[in-house]
Parts: structure tokens; sequence; C-alpha cells
């Protein structure tokens, strides 16, 4: 047990990385899971520090999929957390949104958020990670921690109540 | 199906551009003030090293910090760590604030006993070091959560100095622990060593760090009879580690009718198998799979349950029909 002196990942070097390339876009999965852009942020910064308090424990290879589930599962908790104490109000409309976009534009987009909104909590996260993630049915059945046969039914259900509410036939 | 896929596209679009707006605020330095770096701590290891290497000792005791609570960091009824002396050189943030703090103790598996990594949930300062010095400290003298688990360490092991300083972590123990007590095994006293090296790094996170120990300030030939004169390195996880481990819920938690449970698990096929019992009735059942096979890696799932007390059991599955022994974890929760 004494002689190996296994060369240590540098766990500030992966949160570097994987901060740049993908701090940004976690935060706007967030805000798709949560409609909230203070709370995404929140929930992915701590999931930063949580990666690299068990640096040690996940595989660099591995890295950017145990982060995209710590923030799904986070801000499933933060969302829990919130519905209980109702401590947090969500703001309607992400932050940023530019006052000299069109009206219309920006409607459409807190339309989207607030269908989002509506889905129960697994049909959004199953919808979220397939079309904005483009993660396969075995991905997304990993990285929630269900079945693939429950995969296909929440994607379609979503699926089905998101073109109901958005009429997406209209855009595409 | 070109419907079917226009229609997906359509969904695709939707979803980008309803966040394509979304500049997103924070930035790598706040995380990084809050990963428990090392580069304020070299601010304050480089004088102190400086006046041991002066005085030709190792002088320690610079993780002190005036606001920790020595009450929360060593449950009651256990010998609280020695040489908790105020150090002004560390106490430069008076926040203290409830951090998970990890730690690894002692518990049965089909193969034997190994660690078991549990969160603790104390009042901890909100310095660079107040991690490790919480998990030190609680790995020596603190108590598990789950009776499942055990502390290895003999009654008053105390801590005299930790310090992180050139990719080496030091810990000093005081203590009757030079030699192993009798009535414990020579594996037994690796696996103690290996707890505190593990507890320790954890602790810091800063990957695996070696980690020299010393007794009473100065360098030792063993400690509990195990070699510790040079540095020491954890062992291979998948040898010292528990097989199947829950690290959310902890032990007696408090859980509202959905909850998630995370843990690590090294099973066949990465099998995570789990029940949710009141006494021998299974309530709920499922599995689920650790993101890797075969070596410890995370697994996590979701529970849905009425409000009751119940035991959570996570194990692997035998695959080989010859009826072995399962590697498993529990933990007594309450569903509110």
């Amino acid at each position: 047990m004494l002689a190996t002196e296994e060369a240590p990942i540098d766990a500030d070097t992966g949160i570097e990385q994987l901060y740049a390339a993908h701090y940004a876009g976690l935060v706007r999965l967030g805000v798709l899971l949560m409609r909230d852009q203070a709370l995404a942020e929140d929930v992915v910064q701590d999931s930063f520090v949580a990666m690299h308090q068990h640096w040690h424990t996940v595989d660099p290879v591995r890295a950017p999929a145990y982060l995209r589930r710590t923030v799904v599962n986070r801000s499933r908790s933060a969302l829990r957390h919130r519905g209980v104490t109702e401590r947090h109000r969500p703001d309607p409309v992400p932050h940023g949104a530019p006052a000299d976009h069109g009206v219309l534009q920006a409607e459409r987009r807190t339309a989207v958020l607030d269908a989002l909104a509506a889905l129960p909590t697994r049909q959004r996260e199953v919808i979220v990670l397939r079309h904005y993630l483009d993660l396969s049915e075995a991905d997304i059945a990993a990285t929630l921690g269900i079945s693939r046969g429950a995969v296909k039914s929440h994607a379609s259900r979503a699926a089905a109540a998101l073109r109901t509410r958005l009429s997406l036939e209209e855009d595409s | 199906m070109t419907d079917a896929r226009s229609d997906d596209e359509g969904l695709r679009r939707a979803l980008r551009d309803a966040v394509s707006d979304i500049s997103p605020h924070g930035t790598l330095a706040d995380i990084r003030s809050r990963t428990d770096k090392v580069v304020p701590m070299k601010r304050w290891f480089l004088p102190i090293f400086a006046v041991a290497a002066v005085t030709a000792l190792v002088v320690g005791g610079a993780f002190w910090l005036v606001h920790d609570d020595p009450a929360t960091t060593a449950p009651a009824g256990t010998p609280t760590p020695s040489a908790v002396s105020p150090s002004p050189s560390g106490s430069t943030d008076p926040e203290v604030s409830t951090r998970a703090v990890p730690v690894y103790f002692v518990g049965a598996t089909a193969q034997g006993t190994k660690l078991y990594r549990e969160f603790q949930s104390q009042q901890v300062c909100a310095g660079a070091d107040c991690l490790l010095k919480a998990a030190t400290v609680t790995a020596l003298s603190g108590r598990p959560l789950d009776p499942d688990y055990t502390a290895p360490w003999p009654d008053g092991t105390g801590i005299t100095d930790l310090s992180f300083e050139g990719g080496t972590l030091t810990i000093g123990l005081s203590g009757d622990v030079h030699d192993r007590p009798s009535g414990m095994s020579a594996a037994d006293a690796e696996l103690a060593v290996q707890q505190l090296i593990y507890s320790a790094q954890a602790g810091l996170g800063q990957g695996r760090p070696p980690v020299q120990l010393l007794l009473d300030g100065k360098h030792t030939d063993t400690i509990l009879g195990v070699p510790a004169s040079e540095p020491l390195a954890a062992g291979n996880p998948d040898d010292v580690l528990a097989p199947v481990q829950i690290d959310s819920p902890t032990q007696n938690a408090q859980v509202s009718g959905t909850f998630t449970v995370t843990g690590r698990a090294a099973t066949f096929e990465a099998n995570v198998v789990w029940e949710l019992k009141q006494g021998a009735t299974v309530v709920k059942h499922g599995f689920t799979t650790a993101q890797e096979c075969c070596t410890l890696s995370p697994y996590s799932f979701e529970v849905t349950a009425p409000a009751g007390d119940y035991t959570l059991v996570v194990h692997d599955t035998d695959e080989s029909g010859a009826d072995r022994p399962v590697d498993e974890d529990t933990r007594d929760i309450t569903v509110q």
C-alpha cells in the first residue's frame, strides 16, 4: 500500500477546462430545467464545486457526463426545495433578454420556458436531455437512473404536451 | 416519419432558441474561491515553513481556526483532539456554516472490512483548509453516523499538525499510536492508516497527494505498527474502499416523498439494485447502473415512497449462482 505514488489528477486544471467548455451550456441547461437563470447559475457553480471536491472519484473522461448529471440532479433538488419553501420566486423572464429584441421573440422564448415548467419534472428532464443536449436514450436513462422504457414514454408525452402548448408546426 | 423528424427538429430549435439569449453570470474565480484551493493556503504556509526550517522543528497548528467549535467536530463522549489552540494566522474568515464533511469509516463487505465514506453535516469554518481539518479530526476521533461502521483509531488519538505543502499532506498525531494495539490485526491497522489518508485527502479536495504521518511532531518509524517513515500513498480504491456505498441520504435522514439516492459502486456490469424496506417487507425496489463497470463509480436513482420509517438497502447482484454474499450499504431514513 505504500510504494505507489499515484500521480494525482489536478482538480484545478480539470475544473478550469470543464468550466471553459461547459459552464455556459450547463447554465442554459439549468434555465431550461428551472426557468430561473440566477438559480441555474447557483446550481451549476455548486456542481463545479462538488465536482472539485470529489475529483479523485471521477474519471476525467467521464467528467462532463458526471457534471451534467450533477446539474440535473441538483436542479431537481433546487426546484423541490423552492416548491417547499417558496422562498425563492422564479424570474418570469430570464435575465439578459435584450430590450431591443423583438417582443415576439422574447414572448416565444418565455412561452417555451413556461411550457417546459408546466411539465412534470421527469418529462421536462427527459425532453431537455433529448432535444437540447441530444443525448441518446441510453445516456438519458443512465443520467437519470431510470429505464430506457421510461425515457421513451416520458419523451413522447413531453413532446406531445409541448407541441400542443406551443403549436410548433407554425415554426417549422 | 418525416413528420416526427420535423417535429423533433422544431422542438430542438425551440429549446435552443429559448436559452439563446442567456449570457451566464459567474466566473471561474467564483468557483475557485469556493474550492478549498491551494493558492490561498500557500500564502499561509510559506512563513510557517520558513519558521520550521529555522528551528529545525516541524511546527504545525496553522490550521486551527479560532471560530471552529471543537464540540461539533468531536461528538460528545469522544476525546477531543489535542492541541486545538487558536492560531491567529488562520483566522481570516470568521464565517461558520454547515458543510458536508467527507470522512471514511470501517465497515464489513463480502471481501472483509473496507472503508465506507460518510458525509457528516458539521459546523465548519469557511477557510480553505477547514474541511481538511474537520475531515481529519472526525476520522481520528469522531463517530460514524451509521451503526454498521466503526471508527478504527484508539481513544485519545489527537492531531498536532496538519498542513499541505509541496504536494505532501502532513498529519501530526499524538497519543498511543506508535505500535499496533493488542486486539488490532495488521490488516486492520493498515486499514486504519488508509482511513486517515482517505479522509484527509477527501477533506483537502486535491486529489490523492502522499501523506506524511508524524508522531508528537517528529518523524516516526511506525504508526499503529505500520511503517510510516516515508510519505504514504492512498491504497487502490478498488482494494481499500467498500464496493457499494450510499452517499446520500445519510443515516437517520429525513427526506421528502420523492428523494434521490446517490453513492458509488463497483459492481458486476455496473448493476446496482436497491430495496426500500420496512422490517422484512420490501415496499419499493428497483435498479440502476453505476457510470462504469467494475470500478468504483457514481450512481444515482430516485425513490418515491409514502411517509414512514424505512431501511434503504443498496447492493450488487450475485451473478455466480454460488449464492455468495452480496455487497451492500444501508441507511435508516424517514420519509416525511
